[in-house]
């Protein structure tokens, strides 16, 4: 049981930063029908930049997290702005699924270039020893990282059903052609869901780099995780897809801990390629409601 | 005087099929103009032109008497071009105030971080949509409603709630498409009547591609008759009906 909870908790952990990654892929989905591919390169870039601000420039842990954060949403904007926008309304969608490959690998380059190919980590957001939960050890950063995911999710309540900006962006995301005949402006729309896209990714690599480490070329692994993490849940819902975040990463943590450690990125895969096949809709939505999108 | 809304000499044609063949129309301010025809006649077509969803192959669009043929979509909508289409298209998920409200937001956005930083709950602007909201979902009869997701609505009342989110926007024009379609006799009856009102009452010009003769011959002021994408009449509800040509049309050239 103790090494069931250990297993548990680790996967909640891991899912956490999925269901961020695949809340980014989520919202980008709804705005514009295209996946973005270089949501893992956010993540690393969330890790290096935070390790830069805190351990070269030694500023405080918010202002940190503050920077990294605004930094990654301007580059979420840059990334739409350059490489998405002058094509989005002409280009057909899978040409603008490769263009986020091409961004990813640009970005990838620059990160290689700016921080070389070693692993960077830094202290975590509190010291001090790490909880016993039912004989689970749990890092205290563990429950910061559950503390920001669930003050993302309370801003995506407050987002997207309280505010009206939030709605006019469901409403876009609904139908982006009746949207556009209300007077809509469905070009900003889809600038902000890049914003908030990266911003989550980011905020993803930031939580999570004192547990693993980063380094430049863990984004393409991570991309796939929350892609998966997102067939999973089922693309159109944000609820959905951070539930497959979560399933994703017990799954794996349960198959690493009891079966074998190699098998955890296989069972991404399979988990992916049989979705694909037999439920592309998600776990917890019918295709008809894949169709309704949500946000 | 200058009509409201007018195509002048409009041709268009899809891979060399000329849907539209040289379409003159001219909607007067404060009338409710019907576009009748068979069907392939081209309605949609021109419909789809005047508001700005595709451009003619040649000929101009008029609105006051200014050119508007290059201008896209959302700019018309915001000149006071409002358009409802054929099937429903309502924003489900959406709660039926909530579909009026983000359009009242459109005519007049206040970007992101107001909207973040103070949320329905503390804005008075925001709270000040919701009220003109449902002075348009009173308008329609739809207040009880307002709750409601949209797409748990009778097709009626969803045709109605595009409409009020149409009103949103203030238009001069309304254009809609086959607005009755789908429709039973009772939900269309009450269709027109609102349409009536809001012509008599608010002064909206409303120009309606509709099937339904017996609606286009109760509340059109003006008929314009279309076919094989030329225009064969034009006239009052009562000409129309005694056009030779129109009937011809209608029934087929035996008769």
């Amino acid at each position: 049981m103790e090494l069931f909870l250990q297993f548990f908790f680790s996967g909640l952990t891991v899912g956490a930063i999925y269901a961020l990654i695949a809340l980014g892929f989520n919202i980008i989905y709804n705005t514009t029908s295209i996946l973005n591919l270089a949501q893992g390169e956010f993540v690393v870039l969330g890790g290096l930049l935070m390790w830069y601000f805190l351990e070269k420039i030694h500023l405080p842990y918010g202002v940190s997290i503050i920077l990294t954060l605004g930094i990654s949403g301007l580059v979420g904007l840059a990334m739409e702005r350059l490489s998405i926008r002058p094509l989005l309304k002409t280009a057909d969608p899978l040409l603008l699924i490769l263009i986020t490959i091409a961004f990813s690998i640009l970005l990838r380059g620059i990160l290689m270039f700016l921080f070389g190919k070693e692993p960077y980590g830094y202290p975590p957001i509190s010291e001090g020893a790490p909880l016993i939960i039912g004989g689970a050890i749990i890092q205290r950063q563990v429950l910061w990282i559950f503390l920001f995911v669930l003050f993302t999710m309370l801003f995506l309540y407050i987002f997207f059903n309280r505010t009206i900006f939030g709605i006019a962006m469901k409403a876009c995301a609904i139908d982006s052609l009746s949207a556009t005949l209300l007077g809509i402006n469905t070009s900003q729309m889809v600038m902000v869901s890049f914003i908030l896209s990266g911003i989550f990714a980011s905020l993803a690599g930031v939580l999570v780099t004192p547990i693993t480490f980063v380094e430049y070329d863990k984004g393409p692994l991570l991309t796939i995780k929350g892609f998966t993490a997102a067939i999973l849940g089922g693309l159109g819902s944000n609820w959905g897809v951070m539930a497959g975040g979560f399933l994703l990463g017990i799954l794996e943590s349960l198959i690493a801990g009891y079966i074998h450690s190699g098998l955890k990125d296989a069972l991404a895969l399979l988990l992916l390629l049989s979705m694909l096949l037999f439920k592309p809709a998600g776990l917890f939505q019918s295709s008809e409601q894949a169709r309704l999108r949500k946000l | 005087m200058t009509a409201l809304l007018e195509a002048r000499d409009v041709f268009k044609s899809f891979g060399g099929h000329e849907v539209l063949k040289g379409v003159n129309l001219k909607v007067q301010k404060g009338t409710i103009h019907a576009l009748i025809g068979p069907n392939g006649a081209g309605k949609t077509t021109l419909l789809n032109i005047l508001n700005g969803l595709e451009s003619p192959s040649r000929g101009k669009v008029y609105f006051n008497g200014n050119d508007i043929t290059n201008l896209p979509t959302e700019k018309r909508a915001k000149l006071g071009i409002a358009r409802t289409f054929q099937l429903l298209e309502v924003f489900s998920g959406l709660t039926v105030l909530e579909n009026v409200t983000v359009a009242l937001y459109a005519k007049s956005p206040w970007g992101m971080f107001k909207s973040l930083t103070l949320g329905k709950l503390f804005n008075s602007q925001e709270r000040g949509l919701e009220k003109r909201a449902e002075k348009f979902l009173e308008e329609l009869g739809l207040i009880h409603r307002s709750k409601e997701e949209a797409q748990n609505l009778p097709a009626g009342e969803q045709k109605l709630l595009e409409i009020a989110r149409a009103l949103a926007i203030e238009p001069e024009i309304l254009l809609l498409d086959e607005p009755a379609a789908g429709l039973n006799n009772r939900e269309t009856k009450v269709l027109g009547e609102t349409l009536k009102n809001l012509c008599e009452k608010n002064g909206i010009t409303i120009l309606l591609v509709e099937h339904d003769m017996d609606l286009v011959m109760k509340i059109s002021h003006r008929i314009t008759v279309l076919n094989f994408g030329e225009v064969l009449a034009e006239g009052t509800p009562l000409e129309i009906q005694k056009n030779p040509d129109v009937i011809k049309a209608y029934l087929g050239e035996e008769s």
